[in-house]
């Protein structure tokens, strides 16, 4: 009679201790992720960094660099004035429609709202996708959600294309000639918003690592295309 | 150049605090540097010190530049032209027009600001050849180089940016030493047998046109043709023409001309450069000694050159045969001799018979002057002088007489007056033969062109984009951490509770 209540409690015992165990390590593991997130993500070309190149300001003043100038030295295609629609980039699978942005008080640019990550941006107060000069689509990277519409924008690469649909029903295709990733800091405004002797796309987002302090990442990834077809 | 304070950026939460040391970061052509400063002031007052600081060096600069700017344009002011010897690298002339030429330019264009109308006429003609010895009867083939692109300077119609060739005869128009001297020039040239073509029409005018063409050391009825020896017919760039047209610029002007205007440009050869054969006949007057010797050109070239000088040459031809063709020859080089050819203008003295040959000595294998005239004013000349006398006794360019040749003392003197003087036998005198271009190149008003480029993008946005955000904190922490916990106190609970019960039963059977 003694013997069973013995076996019993025994495998009671055995049975809290495990709950137990599992209870402390599931501790351990939610102190660990609380407070230590580990490494930063990294977003964006990875050989790629900042900026400070000194071809950002002669892409401009000499238009544009590798595809740029080829593409200068021919009559360079442009589009009349309409507005973007949409973009779709078929490579990461992006086809999200555009609103038209423009500055904050402060005069920087305004972004999308963080509530609609798939939303991309153009700047109205630049060339419209096809014309002549540097046509401005920025678009989030991510959101508090997870991952927003140019997640992964930095992983195009040259060659790639972008198509910009347009008001006016036509169809704006850009030939990726470089994505760049650069230190916020050393934004190439320049080089993004200088004059082009071609109709020319920038996409903008966010990379590099994200800075919890500032709230923002650090870098930015900033893609260059050319107008290579219309239809 | 763009100093930003990493504590001063705009990104939520994180704002500027305090004041200490911040990071710099300069965003310069390199790269972007960090640099450590000390901010210990409010913005306010660092932006107010930064303005003036700025201001300070934005007035420094910009006096600067104006000083430099001015100073540049003194220089440039009035800059007449220099003449450089471009096979010798070495200039033979500088003009002493008001303004000095600015050392940096060297051979190269000079601008020159006219004076009431600012005018920029910048072009450099470089006179190339002839590159071998050029004999009586031959042809002479003198290339004009324009620089290209520069202010179309139009020695003839026919003349383009490019090369300007001018083949044919060449025309040597006497100038007399001084314009003072009422007298023409002796006069010279043996006529030169061959003649040739010598005579362009064209260069009739040119002849008479040119006051020394008064010359004739004979009196020919013709007077006033001269025969020009040589005459540059202008062939540019295979166009050749023939003989110079009255009008061509390349006519030597009459005398009244001789005052170049000031913007004149004047190659000159110096008497070196030439070297003269004269054949001995010493014409006697007669008939016109006046007979070009000049020659030099002719037919030889057959090209154009040599219809040109019909005219004259014709008349030469004629009328001098005579004398001219004196065969035997007669070298004077740097003596004087020369003869020249010229244009037949001979001038007052008779001529001598010589006929002149002329080498053009090259320097490694190139006889070239190159002027770089600049200047506002316009009919601008260029004046060839070819100097029997040595060198040195060359007149300078500059002068609005004509290059004072003097002659040598065995030179005859000419006689001053029209009157035909007897050739002296030997009939070797220097002289000076002028071939002259008239360049009428109306002064333009500098034009500056100012490209102003809109830019595309309307305003320029502030830095980067801020298309990120921090993604809201995974709950699985959490629901780990309060899991784990439940866990562990369950089983803690669980297990003070069966201990507990364990004892209480344990008790209880011993008690039994």
């Amino acid at each position: 009679m003694t013997a069973e209540p013995r076996g019993h409690g025994r495998i009671l015992a055995a049975a809290l201790a495990i709950a137990a165990l599992i209870g402390v390590g599931a501790i351990t593991a939610g102190l660990v992720l609380l407070l230590d997130p580990g490494a930063p993500e990294v977003i964006g070309p990875a050989g790629d960094t900042s900026a400070a190149d000194p071809t950002d300001i002669a892409d401009t003043a000499d238009p544009g660099s590798g595809a740029d100038r080829a593409s200068a030295e021919a009559a360079p295609l442009t589009l009349p004035k309409s507005p973007p629609k949409r973009v779709r980039i078929p490579k990461i699978k992006v086809d999200a429609p555009v609103r038209s942005l423009g500055l904050d008080r402060d005069g920087w640019l305004e972004v999308p709202p963080l509530n609609r990550p798939n939303l991309t941006g153009w700047y109205r107060l630049g060339p419209t996708p096809g014309q002549l000069g540097p046509a401005v689509i920025v678009g989030h990277v991510n959101s508090k959600a997870g991952p927003a519409v140019f997640a992964r924008l930095h992983t195009l690469t040259k060659g790639d294309t972008v198509e910009v649909q347009r008001e006016d029903g036509r169809v704006a295709v850009f030939r990726v000639d470089e994505v760049q990733r650069v230190d916020k800091h050393a934004f190439p405004t320049t080089r993004v918003y200088g004059n082009l002797p071609h109709a020319g796309l920038r996409l903008i987002t966010c990379g590099g690592t994200f800075d919890p302090k500032s709230g923002t990442y650090n870098d930015n990834i900033i893609v260059y295309a050319t107008l290579t077809a219309t239809h | 150049m763009i100093v930003r304070v990493a504590a001063g950026r705009r990104d939520p939460g994180h704002r500027l605090r305090a004041w200490g040391d911040r990071k710099v970061r300069w965003n310069g052509p390199d790269s972007p540097r960090e640099t450590t400063v000390k901010v210990g002031l409010r913005p306010a007052v660092t932006a107010c010190a930064g303005a003036v600081a700025l201001a300070g060096a934005g007035t420094a600069l910009f006096a600067g530049y104006a000083a430099g700017h001015a100073q540049a344009e003194d220089q440039a002011v009035g800059v007449p032209y220099t003449c450089v010897d471009a096979a010798a690298g070495t200039p033979t002339s500088t003009e002493t027009g008001e303004a000095t030429e600015s050392p940096s330019e060297g051979v190269g264009p000079q601008t020159v600001t006219a004076s009431p109308t600012p005018v920029t006429r910048t072009f450099q003609v470089t006179l190339v050849g002839p590159t071998s010895a050029v004999t009586a009867g031959q042809g002479v083939e003198v290339t004009w180089r324009v620089d290209p692109g520069e202010t179309p300077v139009a020695l003839q119609e026919t003349i383009d940016p490019g090369v300007l060739t001018m083949r044919g005869n060449l025309r040597w128009v006497e100038y007399p030493p001084a314009t003072e001297i009422p007298t023409p020039t002796p006069a010279t040239t043996s006529p030169s047998p061959t003649g040739t073509d010598g005579s362009s029409p064209s260069s009739t005018d040119q002849q008479s046109q040119s006051p020394q063409q008064t010359e004739s050391p004979t009196p020919t009825p013709d007077g006033d043709t001269p025969t020009p020896t040589a005459t540059l017919s202008p062939a540019a760039s295979g166009s050749t023409t023939g003989p110079l047209p009255a009008l061509s610029p390349l006519s030597p002007p009459p005398m009244t001309a001789q005052a170049t205007p000031p913007a004149a440009m004047i190659v000159e050869i110096q008497a070196g450069d030439f070297t003269l054969e004269a054949s001995p006949a010493p014409s006697p007057t007669g008939t016109d000694p006046a007979t070009p010797t000049a020659e030099q050109t002719t037919g030889g070239s057959g090209t154009d050159g040599n219809a040109t000088a019909d005219g004259e040459s014709g008349p030469a031809s004629g009328e001098t045969a005579t004398a001219d063709s004196g065969p035997g020859t007669v070298t004077s080089p740097d003596t004087g001799e020369n003869t020249a050819g010229g244009d037949g203008d001979t001038t007052g003295q008779s001529e001598t018979p010589a006929t002149p040959d002329l080498v053009i000595p090259v320097h490694d294998g190139v006889a070239r002057l190159a002027c770089t005239p600049a200047t506002s004013a316009t009919p601008a000349a260029i004046r060839i002088t070819v100097v029997a006398s040595p060198p040195s006794s060359s007149s300078s360019p500059g002068d609005d007489s004509p290059s004072p040749t003097s002659p040598t003392p065995t030179d005859t003197t000419p006689a001053p007056t029209d009157s035909p003087t007897s050739p002296t036998p030997t009939g070797t005198f220097t002289r000076t033969h002028y071939a002259t271009v008239t360049v009428p190149a109306p002064p333009r008003p500098t034009r500056t062109e100012y490209v102003t480029e809109t830019a595309q993008v309307q305003v320029t946005p502030k830095g980067w984009a801020r298309t990120g955000a921090a993604t809201e904190q995974d709950p699985a922490a959490s629901l780990l951490i309060l899991g784990g916990a439940a866990l562990l106190l369950g089983s803690a609970a669980a297990g003070a509770y069966l201990r507990g019960r364990a004892s209480a039963h344990g008790g209880g059977s011993r008690d039994r």
